[in-house]
């Protein structure tokens, strides 16, 4: 009787299931989620649900497109958890894209429901998107097998690798926004046609959009920001002109304040590269006058970024923390900073070695 | 002195059967009974070695001094000896009030054949037989050692099976040798058959999982473990024998690991651990991922889930316990199945209705995937008590993840490791890892000092 009793139990139990039990079937998965500057109120959310098929193939990529308008986030996402008839999944969001309206003006209050919801993935990309985040998330490529896939694999570094694109994260934004000496930025995405046009990024100080960098600005930046080489330059150099595949790049900065004289940014960069596209070099020339062509172009470009930004008080590459972090003074360390760097001068300093003229002789 | 009357006495009860023969021999003034089980005993020794002698025997010999000068025969002094010796397969001979009994068993049980349950490429292919003497034969050209050490004993009151405890005197541990004695001596039952069943009777705990004894057919296993100090238990009439004390990594390791190079064959017990995690782990990460934490996919592959069980309409454990038992049904047929009959049960089960099972929408195709593997993984455990026991392990992990996710399966994780970690094998730790073990083979661990 009492053996009996136990497996009628045992039977009752494997009927049941934990609390948190949903199938994945019964789940919405939210693949991207678009934050506008509401009409009437504060935001307009879009959320891109994907709707799932058994069978994934290429232009196929079905979605379902949700939005609504609150006062805040949490409120939107609230109401549109009624107009669906699955549960909201916002674990597999894997891209925010901000309007840029909306990144005008107290970026940091509206992150803030990003990094307390449970269930977001600190690891997603942010974007901004031009002209509304509505937009770009309307828009599905043809080559997509499942929706959004083109914007996922855009940013993160297993589909294209352009050097255009820069990725950032939700984490690294979060952090940027609080710490005092590295400025958050974001990747700008912008529709044409029907693509994605991915070749600009804002740069934000702690608040709003201050500086919008254009392609080739972009470039350098990335390649400052994340030591990345596979990138072209254009140099232009009387009578040379020819376009440089940098194949390696390094580099390393420091801060020197002297006790009579302006302060001054020191930046040596190496760069190993390949002549590409050119009908002016050869061979057998002397590769000494390639090369220095190669260095000034590049000194001039990343001085025009670096200068750009210390004109707008911007440092997304994270100089006023470095230079915190090499001095003992306290909190006395930010108020100098924030003196040094408007006056700041740079001397970079580049080192081209030409490992080839891509020509085969 | 024993008299006819007496010994008609004793075999009387034995006389009923048919099988049971008596004979008089008679050849001039000699006379002599013979008594026999016909099924048991070879008649060619009767002719041989009674009737032949008794026949060309000289004048001047008793027949008496013939049998006593006959290599296995033995004259018996006490009458109640008699039905046993007979139920050996002797032949019992009276001769003017002497009982000599001849051992003429008749075995058919001594063929060598070759290794099915532990089949190896590279070792050798012959296994253990069913005849314990060959048994013993095999083992001591294997392992030609002064101190190898076999002691009989016999158990079981009807089938009085008989039972050699083998051992390397000197490198055996005292204590288990002991331990293991005594828990054969508390040993009382009618009948013993298997070694399963008297794994079960040595061990006291009644509810256990996992085998305490190592079921091995090969001698060359046999030979490794008892140059480690191991104890080997042969019984009669059964084609393995069992290793005492055995620990978790026995079970999971194959003799053809010493075959092959270091990499090789270090990459294929790893291999095979992974294996034993994934088997007792998948069907119930299948559940947690499918129902509790989807994000830990890739969201291509969530999505293209999703889709296959999109028109499953239960949720996804009763799906898994619909493909387990289908999987653990066919196992369980095709291991008791004819061969002719097999093939066709695993067509039908296999193909046709995993096929059926997801387009008529019961179960999605991700679980037809992880069916198979858990069914496939699980056979790459190469001592087969171990595999039966994984078979069964993962159920409680499929209980807990239904009930709390992935947290669930870390929880049965880290009680399972704990269970093995209790365990104990006559009195030597279960779940042991091996460093700095003396080797036997000088390959897999180095002794260190």
């Amino acid at each position: 009787m009492k053996k009996l009793m136990i497996i009628m139990l045992f039977l009752l139990l494997i009927n049941i299931s934990g609390c948190g039990f949903k199938d994945i079937d019964k789940r919405f998965l939210v693949v991207a989620i678009g934050v506008d500057k509401g009409e009437v109120k504060k935001y307009n959310v879009t959320l891109k649900l994907i709707i799932p098929t058994a069978l994934v193939s290429p232009g196929q990529s079905k979605y379902q497109l949700i939005h609504y308008e609150g006062d805040s986030i949490s409120e939107a996402i609230e109401y549109l958890r009624s107009e669906i008839d699955k549960q909201l999944d916002l674990g597999h969001a894997k891209i925010t894209i901000i309007g840029e309206a909306l990144a005008q003006d107290q970026i940091s209050n509206h992150f803030d429901w990003f990094i307390r919801r449970r269930g977001i993935q600190r690891i997603e990309y942010v974007a901004l998107g031009q002209p509304s985040a509505k937009d770009i998330l309307s828009l599905s490529q043809q080559s997509e097998r499942l929706a959004g896939n083109s914007l996922i694999l855009s940013f993160g570094h297993e589909g294209t690798e352009s050097s255009f694109i820069v990725t950032e994260y939700l984490y690294d934004f979060y952090e940027r926004l609080l710490e005092k000496g590295k400025d958050p930025f974001m990747p700008v995405i912008r529709v044409r046609g029907d693509t994605y046009e991915i070749n600009k990024a804002a740069l934000f100080d702690k608040e709003q959009v201050k500086l919008m960098l254009d392609p080739n600005d972009t470039r350098m930046f990335k390649a400052l920001l994340m030591k990345k080489s596979n990138f072209e330059v254009r140099v232009k150099e009387d009578p040379l002109e020819y376009t440089l595949s940098v194949q390696h790049l390094r580099y390393h900065f420091k801060i020197v304040t002297p006790s009579n004289g302006d302060p001054y940014l020191q930046l040596d960069m190496k760069v190993k590269g390949i002549a590409e596209e050119s009908d002016t070099i050869q061979f057998h020339e002397s590769w000494n006058e390639i090369e220095r062509a190669a260095e000034q172009s590049l000194e001039r470009s990343i001085k025009q970024l670096l200068e750009k930004m210390s004109a707008q008080q911007l440092d997304p590459l994270g100089f006023g923390l470095r230079y915190m972090a090499t001095r003992h003074d306290g909190e006395k360390e930010w108020e100098d900073w924030q003196s040094i760097y408007p006056k700041l001068q740079f001397r970079v300093n580049v080192k081209v070695t030409l490992e080839g003229t891509g020509e085969i002789n | 002195m024993i008299t006819i009357g007496e010994l008609s006495r004793t075999v009387k009860k034995a006389m009923d059967s048919s099988d049971f023969k008596t004979a008089r021999l008679q050849h001039k003034h000699e006379e002599l009974l013979v008594y026999y089980y016909e099924s048991l005993c070879d008649l060619k020794v009767l002719r041989e070695r009674i009737s032949a002698p008794l026949v060309k025997r000289s004048e001047e010999q008793t027949f008496t001094e013939v049998l006593q000068s006959e290599l296995g025969c033995e004259e018996v002094h006490d009458v109640s000896e008699v039905v046993e010796k007979l139920l050996r397969g002797c032949i019992v001979i009276y001769v003017k009030d002497h009982v000599f009994v001849l051992q003429a068993l008749k075995v058919l049980t001594d063929q060598v054949r070759e290794a099915t349950v532990e089949a190896s490429i590279e070792g050798p292919h012959y296994c253990l037989t069913e005849n314990l003497h060959m048994n013993l034969n095999l083992i001591r050209q294997r392992y030609p050692s002064k101190d190898l050490t076999a002691k009989e004993k016999v158990l079981g009151r009807i089938s009085n099976t008989k039972l050699i405890l083998l051992y390397h005197e000197g490198l055996v541990q005292a204590e288990v040798l002991a331990h293991i004695e005594q828990q054969l001596s508390r040993i009382d039952v009618d009948l013993i058959q298997s070694h399963g069943q008297l794994e079960a009777l040595m061990t006291k705990k009644k509810y256990r999982l996992f085998p305490l004894m190592l079921n091995t057919e090969r001698p060359d296993r046999i030979a490794l473990n008892l140059a480690q100090g191991k104890v080997v238990i042969l019984l009669d009439g059964i084609p393995s024998a069992l290793i005492a004390p055995a620990v978790f990594y026995d079970f999971i390791s194959a003799v053809d690991d010493t075959t092959q190079s270091f990499f090789v064959s270090h990459s294929i017990v790893l291999l095979r651990y992974m294996a034993l995690l994934i088997t007792i782990t998948l069907p119930a990460l299948y559940i947690a991922i499918v129902s509790y934490n989807p994000e830990i996919f890739r969201v291509q592959l969530a999505v293209s889930i999703a889709g296959s069980r999109a028109s499953v309409p239960y949720p996804s454990f009763v799906e898994v316990f619909i493909m387990m038992f289908i999987i653990e049904t066919l196992i369980e047929a095709s291991i008791r199945l004819p061969k002719y009959i097999g093939q066709a049960a695993t067509t039908v089960g296999g193909l046709i209705l995993g096929q059926a099972a997801q387009q008529a929408g019961l179960v999605s195709s991700i679980m037809i995937i992880v069916t198979s593997m858990v069914a496939i993984v699980n056979f790459v455990i190469p001592i087969n008590a171990m595999s039966y026991a994984m078979r069964v392990v993962k159920y409680p992990f499929i209980l807990l993840s239904m009930f709390f996710g992935i947290t669930g399966i870390i929880v049965a994780l880290f009680c399972f490791s704990m269970y093995l970690a209790n365990m104990e094998s006559f009195g030597q730790p279960y779940f042991k890892l091996f460093v700095g073990e003396k080797s036997a083979t000088g390959y897999k661990h180095k002794e260190t000092s």
